[in-house]
């Protein structure tokens, strides 16, 4: 776990940090339980950065950040002695590849994220990514920072908010581990699924390969009016795809030239209280940076104990038809993924190989839309937190699928 | 096709130099002061036409023109972030410029689909079709059977000339709100659609 003990002082004083640094210490126990060793890095605290041989960073930027992450993970794998001898070594050990999980406490006003320059020509100046804390030690450019191998997950703070909103991150992930890796999970019942009308299609293609069936709500008809506490009740996989604004609190429909309000972060405070996942493919729909749970969705979730997030930090795309592409494809990777029981970090690292390979075969290379779906998404919450793996199509649990899961380290 | 192509592009770097001959165009830097302000307002005129095509038919061309770099020009990277532009930014506008017969029934197609998006002018550009140099080697690391199967596919679709046009527009909904809305297309010189998203 990686912040920087000054910036979480500043924003929340130091009876707030003693709350995250006592809550801290409790979620550790609970990693410990699921045989996950937490270790903690204040990057501009000389105590706790000297455990590394490094010295604090006076700086804090995303590259000096960076710089230190490497030289934490490097220290750990020469630790554990489980550094690969060869790119072939680490391949070798699984198609999970790095077994040291970063998450980030804070949001980008705690540990930046980086600025990449946006590959695609549209009207983002750069896009907000954590995909080079994932990567390995070198030159951090759009190009090279596609396909990070490290799983990564920030619990982010927005601005303005309480240090409530990182104490319940840390709550839901321990509560929410332990939750959702000890219950058989069905797909038809604790799904839900909402996407704009015009996304029809694409949705339900993206629904129905990750082996739902029901529960898909379109915009409209619906719209924020009509959202119940049955539409968040029991369900841990939350799945919209529906448009999202930088300026707006909102999440909008759209069917032709309407674009009707689907849902709003008071409707999720009101009813959103589960231990859930929610993959978003809205555009800004992980936009947290001098934003607060009152205007951001995601941070909504987060505070009312969604043990994850996933979602684009600027203008995403996606096809109105199958074949699904980008957003569709990076929602429906991570959903099969998680299902067959990966942890969420390895989860996303995993469903963007699966993006690119998919647009390389179709396409013979990677275009600028696929590029910037890569770096956009990042994850709010925990990495390392999994589901009992689900068969796929039957929407069951399988209790016995062979595989293992082998403890890590954040 | 290409010299077709060739002498499209050819008729729009004519079109921008409206009023003059097109054996003229390689003459500019001796131009008075007069023929100058003379082709801004031309070009002003021009660009509120919405028929480009039409106009681009009616010029009468022998061979293409000699391209002039102005300083302009040399101060802009040549292919930046991937993408080679072929236009300026103004002409990008102008997709009949580009491949005006096959665009067209693009365009057609798009605004059927995507009504809020009639009367919007696209940018156009021809992609350049990236080197993903250890794209696939990054794939193996992560997942070695993803890998291994794109090491053994055919690339022949890296040859396709191929272009990207993108309709942005913002709209308002009925909520008072401002939501940006963006449409890409990509498409080969004949006019097929390879891929169209938009945005979320």
């Amino acid at each position: 776990m990686v912040s920087s003990l000054q910036r979480l002082r500043q924003r929340y004083g130091r009876p707030g940090l003693e709350r995250i640094l006592s809550s801290l210490e409790s979620y550790g126990d609970c990693l410990s339980e699921r045989r996950i060793e937490l270790t903690t890095a204040f990057i501009d605290d000389g105590p706790s950065i000297a455990q590394f041989g490094l010295k604090p960073l006076k700086a804090i930027t995303s590259t000096s950040v960076k710089g230190a992450i490497d030289r934490i993970v490097a220290e750990l794998s020469t630790r554990r002695g489980a550094r690969p001898k060869s790119s072939r070594d680490a391949a070798q050990r699984g198609s999970h590849g790095s077994d040291i999980s970063v998450l980030i406490l804070g949001g980008g006003e705690v540990i930046p994220y980086f600025r990449l320059s946006n590959p695609a020509f549209d009207s983002d100046s750069s896009v907000l990514s954590d995909n080079p804390y994932g990567c390995h030690t070198g030159t951090v450019s759009s190009e090279k920072c596609l396909l990070p191998d490290r799983p990564v997950g920030r619990m982010p703070d927005g601005n303005g908010s309480t240090v409530q909103l990182l104490l319940n991150q840390m709550a839901a992930a321990s509560e929410g581990a332990a939750w959702l890796s000890a219950n058989p999970l069905s797909l038809q019942k604790s799904s839900f699924g909402y996407t704009a009308a015009i996304w029809r299609k694409a949705s339900l293609k993206v629904w129905r390969d990750i082996g739902c069936s029901g529960n898909l709500k379109l915009c409209p008809p619906l719209s924020r009016q009509d959202a119940t506490a049955a539409w968040f009740m029991n369900k841990n996989f939350l799945y919209f795809n529906v448009h999202g604004s930088d300026t707006e609190p909102f999440w909008f429909g759209q069917d032709g030239t309407s674009f009707p309000r689907a849902l709003s972060p008071s409707d999720v405070t009101r009813f959103g209280r589960g231990k859930s996942l929610v993959v978003t493919e809205a555009c800004y729909g992980a936009i947290e940076m001098s934003k607060k749970r009152d205007t951001s969705i995601s941070l909504a979730f987060l505070s009312t104990g969604s043990a994850c997030v996933i979602g684009s930090t600027c203008i995403a795309y996606g096809a109105l038809a199958p074949p699904v592409s980008e957003a569709d494809l990076i929602a429906l990777s991570f959903f099969r993924n998680v299902h067959k029981g990966m942890a969420f970090g390895q989860a996303l690292v995993n469903a963007r190989a699966q993006l690119a390979t998919v647009a390389i075969s179709r396409q013979g290379y990677l275009d600028e839309d696929d590029k910037k779906t890569l770096l956009q998404f990042v994850l709010f919450g925990d990495p390392t937190i999994s589901v009992l793996p689900i068969s796929a199509g039957s929407g069951k649990n399988v209790k016995d699928t062979g595989q293992k899961t082998g403890p890590t380290r954040q | 096709m290409s010299k077709t192509l060739d002498r499209k592009q050819g008729l729009r770097d004519n079109d921008t130099a409206r009023g003059t001959r097109r054996s003229d165009v390689g003459k500019r830097s001796k131009r008075t002061e007069t023929t100058k302000a003379q082709e801004k307002a031309d070009t002003a005129s021009a660009a509120k036409r919405p028929e480009i095509e039409k106009r681009s038919r009616k010029t009468v061309t022998t061979k293409a023109p000699k391209k002039i770099e102005t300083a302009r020009d040399a101060r802009k990277p040549k292919a930046s972030r991937g993408v080679e532009r072929t236009e300026t930014k103004r002409d990008a506008a102008r997709p009949g410029l580009v491949v005006p017969r096959a665009f067209n029934n693009v365009r057609k197609e798009i605004v059927s689909r995507f009504p809020e998006m009639k009367g919007v002018r696209p940018s156009v550009v021809k992609r350049k079709v990236p080197a993903d140099v250890g794209i696939v080697d990054m794939i193996g690391k992560i997942d070695g059977e993803l890998g291994a199967t794109l090491a053994k596919m055919k690339t022949s679709a890296r040859k396709r000339e191929i272009y990207c046009a993108s309709f942005e527009k913002k709209i308002k909904t009925s909520g008072g709100s401002v939501l940006q809305k963006i449409v890409r297309v990509t498409f080969d010189k004949e006019g097929h659609i390879l891929k169209l998203v938009a945005s979320k």
